[in-house]
């Protein structure tokens, strides 16, 4: 005891034992740090990977109501108006989906989206005019309108292809 | 009370279909012309003697119209006029069609 007095052991061993706290607390520190690292790592890849599916899930849905589109031109060559108005509440509820589920679409890309939609909207209304016994619509005219916006919506399909190819970091 | 937001509006794409800004289709309908945004479409429909214009909401329901009439009432009939001229003109590509064949002209007239 009288060497501990002596040399002031207790002091050092209290000096020692701070350093040895502070260590201590310093390297629990870092671990959380790095396991929440990990952890928002982790969070940030499924998010990339939610994201990926989303805008596989936008492609399908596109190309399926490009496909919609040439069906309904089709439709419209043959006049077959009494099959129509179901495709055009299908083509629209599809493109509604597309726009309010795929993340990161462009203002552009959602107004061309909007814009096919309201064009078929329009043809709607003068097909169920015609059913109700008016004049038939202009094949040329509803289709020229149809072609357009299968062109528009293609490029959209390329840029969410792009997009699915060359994610954003 | 639309009007006074709906005419602002008009006003607005007036200026930005002059600059370029404001990107117009024809629709199915003779004399209509649209242009969409990400939730909500335009259309003005003519003649450009009598222009209305319309605002349709996500699944192309209209919402809202301004014809002629409600433009004369607040003494802003030269506004839905112009603005049909502007969107067919951008529409239909009557600018670009007028300038390439001018640059055409002009370079055979430099050429003679």
């Amino acid at each position: 005891m009288e060497v501990i007095a002596e040399y002031h052991l207790g002091d050092i061993a209290s000096v020692v034992g701070l350093f040895l706290t502070i260590g201590g607390f310093i390297i629990t520190f870092w671990q959380i740090r790095k396991s929440k690292s990990a952890a928002e790592q982790a969070r940030e890849a499924a998010e990339g990977v939610r994201e990926q599916l989303l805008k596989m899930n936008a492609f399908q849905g596109l190309t399926a109501a490009i496909r919609s589109f040439e069906d309904i031109r089709r439709l419209h060559r043959l006049k077959a108006w009494q099959v129509l108005p179901d495709r055009y509440t299908w083509l629209k509820q599809e493109l509604i989906l597309i726009k309010g589920r795929t993340p990161n679409l462009s203002e552009t890309h959602k107004a061309q989206i909007q814009g096919a939609i309201q064009q078929v909207s329009i043809i709607e209304g003068k097909v169920e005019i015609a059913l109700g016994g008016a004049d038939e619509p202009e094949v040329h005219r509803i289709n020229s309108v149809i072609s357009k916006q299968i062109d528009q919506l293609q490029q959209v399909v390329v840029d969410v292809q792009n997009e699915i190819e060359r994610p954003r970091q | 009370m639309a009007e006074p937001k709906l005419i602002e509006i008009a006003r607005l794409l007036l200026e930005n279909t002059a600059t370029g800004g404001v990107r117009w289709e024809k629709t199915a309908t003779k004399g209509e012309f649209q242009t969409s945004f990400a939730d909500y479409a335009i259309m003005i429909r003519g003649p450009s003697s009598e222009p209305s214009l319309y605002l349709s909401d996500e699944d192309g329901d209209i919402v809202e119209e301004l014809t002629s009439y409600d433009v004369y009432k607040l003494e802003a009939e030269n506004l839905l006029g112009p603005l049909y001229e502007a969107a067919r003109r951008r529409a239909l590509g009557a600018d670009e069609a007028l300038d390439q064949i001018l640059s055409i002209l002009r370079s055979g007239k430099k050429k003679a």
